[in-house]
């Protein structure tokens, strides 16, 4: 029956008076809460210092404060009670500049927006301004955000009044059926729905609130109607959402070109170039074509250089630690748990390389090994956590979109291809060309069948599907966690056949 | 600037009063605000640090009481002197200020600036920097709690703090004011905090008293700031308020012959 009290600090934000209030008290913890008053005061004073005419009133009450912000003691202190100033000066940094505080939400696995999409603000800053003149290769391997990032992009694009239209192209595995998700994705876009009624081919085309049973009635009729020559419908579908300015992001196009030259690699080309023709001409169709590093490689041993010559090539990179560490934070008090800095840490090296898929994945391995709203103060819960539910079967799922017999690579490459991906989980260091060529040549030793594939196409491969990238000269499977999950030489996830 | 006289100097107003006398540095009160905050944080110690003390042995002695009464009751309760802020605020730390500047220039002429030390000192020797209520269901509980934190001689607060400026407004007939605030004990308690003492102060009363000083406080504030009020409102207001204190008198005495009786009705 105490009676609670409020840490308030308040202060002129960009939006008005603004401010946060802290309930003083927590039954798990059983310090002073002068302790912690003062540690707080210090936190928010340092936040003030930071810019020479910020002020921070202090107040302490039975209530919180008016327009203020409320939280717990328990979201700004480590597990062993002392304060986190640096998470407190992260969201006085929010309800600053953003009038509120941003709550992270753990998505293992699912698509991430909004706020939630942390370290590719510069990104998406720089894609805008590219777009205005460029069209642009968004390169990154799987899982590292690139679809979170152009589904923002979207959203910023059309907020601005642009037509963007995003299409996921890894299904249309034919030049008809990319021509066909391209037209029906376009056509879900009120804003270019219009100018594209004139297409004979879309005149009769269902509304967007039409029934998904019409929509693919329609669809399937559109990929009958222009299978004869879809070169022409793609030449002006392109021109007409040329006219209108239209953006596309198109995701996963690695994958889509990869498989498309696969089964017919004259009309892959030749969509390629309708492709590069409607960014070059007078009323250009900007484009961002999302997919890994490896695609590069691949439309350079494929000889499809010349078609994507134009494209700005844009990384995505993984996160940096300092990123990584906020998230890392802001996911876990977000789940009602309070970490300790050992547990934040362990977590950072369990993920090594922090690429944001992983990062989730751990952090929300180890909410589920936690009872609820625990202190999390012994590292070894994340280890426990992470051989449970991402190295266990209950991990099975974060693995899927790896494994290897669904790759769509030729079969004969399938076994150079675990052998490559064996080695690379064995070291975290890398390996050389040199050796990757020996372990290549004995694992094709023999077969007459190869086309032409080289090691080199492969690794183009595995750099698009795993994440093998080449570092100063040597190659490895960034991700420690794949590496490690790799290691455990499962048949389900690592034979390719 | 030459001294003023005294008797013109005592038409100025708080905000004229405080730009003579407060260092240049601070008389602007944005300024004054910035100033004062580690002062204030060093209060928000000294008044967390008590409170929670208070509320400790509260805590048990709430509990003695429903042993004693064999009922559940709150019986009293603890909060913020203006309902929410345990501290005084900057306006109206400045205001006193003003006032008390005012005040000790009737007996002492005008001495130019105050330093920021002579400030510093000034404020300490405010009693309500930090303050908090203690709100109890009946008079009785009052005297309980009063008991329980000040022992007999009023001195120490639960043995270790010094007491200053006790003052019984419920029943001290030189203090009582008719037509100003609410029946209450109120007293300061010496709380060290971080290298300084800060008077925090605590005021005990009843609910009722509670509620009639927060729907009267503004009437308090205006006629203590020199502000008149007509004849007929004064003498309604303050017939209201005693009215409030029989209420509070007899609802003590209904208490008590109900506990008497609910005693004599449950065989032990």
């Amino acid at each position: 029956m105490s009676q609670p009290l409020y840490a308030t600090y308040q202060f002129e934000g960009s939006k008005g008076p603004s401010g946060i209030s802290i309930l003083l008290s927590d039954e798990r913890f059983d310090l002073p809460a002068a302790d912690w008053l003062r540690e707080l005061h210090a936190a928010t004073d340092q936040w003030s210092q930071q810019e020479s005419d910020r002020f921070v009133r202090s107040d302490l009450g039975t209530g919180p404060g008016a327009s203020c912000h409320r939280a717990r003691i328990a979201d700004y202190l480590f597990a062993g009670g002392g304060v986190n100033s640096g998470r407190l000066g992260r969201h006085l940094d929010m309800l600053q500049v953003q009038g509120q505080v941003h709550r992270f939400a753990l998505r293992p696995g699912g698509r991430v927006d909004g706020l939630d999409l942390v370290g590719r603000e510069d990104r998406l800053a720089r894609l805008e301004v590219l777009l205005t003149n460029d069209s642009c290769h968004l390169r990154a391997p799987r899982r590292y955000g690139k679809t979170s990032l152009l589904r923002q992009l979207e959203k910023t694009l059309t907020a601005a009044g642009k037509i963007a239209i995003f299409v996921d192209v890894s299904g249309g595995e034919s030049s008809p059926l990319f021509w066909v998700t391209l037209a029906q994705a376009a056509m879900d876009v009120p804003a270019a729905r219009g100018p594209l009624l004139t297409l004979e081919e879309l005149a009769t085309w269902p509304p967007p609130e039409a029934s998904a049973p019409d929509k693919g009635a329609a669809a399937e009729a559109l990929e009958e109607r222009i299978a004869s020559n879809p070169a022409s419908f793609g030449n002006r579908l392109l021109e007409t959402l040329g006219q209108a300015a239209a953006v596309l992001l198109l995701d996963e196009f690695s994958v889509f070109l990869r498989e498309a030259h696969q089964s017919q690699p004259e009309e892959a080309r030749r969509l390629a170039e309708i492709l590069a023709r409607a960014r070059t001409g007078s009323t250009p169709v900007r484009q961002v074509l999302a997919g890994s590093t490896g695609l590069t490689s691949f439309m350079k041993f494929r000889g499809l250089t010349e078609s994507f010559a134009d494209l700005v090539p844009l990384d995505l990179p993984p996160l940096s630690l300092s990123l990584a560490r906020m998230l890392v934070e802001e996911l876990l008090y977000g789940e009602e748990l309070v970490p300790s800095p050992a547990v934040i840490n362990a977590i950072l090296e369990t993920v090594g390389e922090p690429i944001p898929y992983f990062l989730h994945a751990v952090v929300n391995a180890v909410a589920e090994e936690s009872p609820a709203r625990a202190l999390l103060e012994d590292p070894g819960l994340v280890a426990r956590a992470y051989a449970e539910r991402v190295l266990g079967p209950l991990g099975n799922g974060l693995f899927s979109d790896f494994r290897l017999r669904e790759r769509p690579y030729p079969r004969e490459l399938l076994p150079a291809a675990a052998r490559l991906l064996r080695e690379f989980s064995r070291t975290g260091a890398g390996l050389e060309i040199g050796v990757l060529r020996d372990f290549f040549a004995s694992e094709t030793l023999g077969i007459s069948s190869l086309e032409g594939a080289s090691l080199e196409t492969l690794l183009a491969c595995l750099q698009e599907d795993y994440d093998v990238a080449e570092e100063n000269g040597l190659w490895r499977l960034r991700s420690k966690v794949l590496r490690d999950r790799w290691a455990l030489r499962e048949p389900w996830l690592t034979r390719g056949h | 600037m030459s001294p003023r006289k005294t008797t013109t100097r005592s038409f100025l107003s708080h905000e004229d009063i405080l730009r003579e006398r407060l260092p240049v540095e601070i008389e602007e009160p944005e300024r004054f605000d910035r100033w004062f905050e580690p002062l204030r944080r060093k209060v928000t110690i000294a008044v967390l640090n008590l409170h929670r003390e208070v509320t400790a042995v509260l805590e048990d002695e709430r509990k003695l009481l429903g042993a004693e009464e064999g009922s559940v009751r709150r019986a009293w309760q603890m909060s913020g002197a203006d309902a929410v802020s345990l501290l005084k605020s900057a306006e109206s730390v400045r205001s006193k200020l003003a006032r008390s500047l005012k005040e000790s220039e009737k007996s002492k002429p005008w001495a130019g600036r105050l330093s920021l030390d002579q400030v510093e000192r000034k404020l300490l020797e405010f009693p309500d920097l930090g303050r908090f209520r203690i709100e109890c269901d009946f008079s009785s509980d009052v005297q309980r709690v009063r008991r329980v934190l000040l022992g007999r001689h009023k001195r120490l607060l639960l043995n270790r703090f010094a007491v200053r400026n006790f003052k019984d407004y419920a029943s001290d007939l030189a203090l009582r004011h008719p037509a100003r605030g609410h029946r209450a004990l109120q007293f300061s308690v010496l709380t060290p905090a971080d290298g300084s003492e800060i008077q925090v102060e605590v005021q005990l009363m009843t609910l009722l008293q509670q509620v009639w000083d927060q729907r009267n406080h503004p009437l308090y504030e205006w006629s203590r700031d020199g502000g008149l009020l007509p004849m007929p409102l004064t003498l309604r207001d303050v017939a209201l308020a005693e009215t409030l204190h029989l209420v509070d008198e007899q609802a003590d005495r209904h208490w008590r012959e109900f506990l008497a009786l609910r005693r004599r009705k449950i065989p032990k």
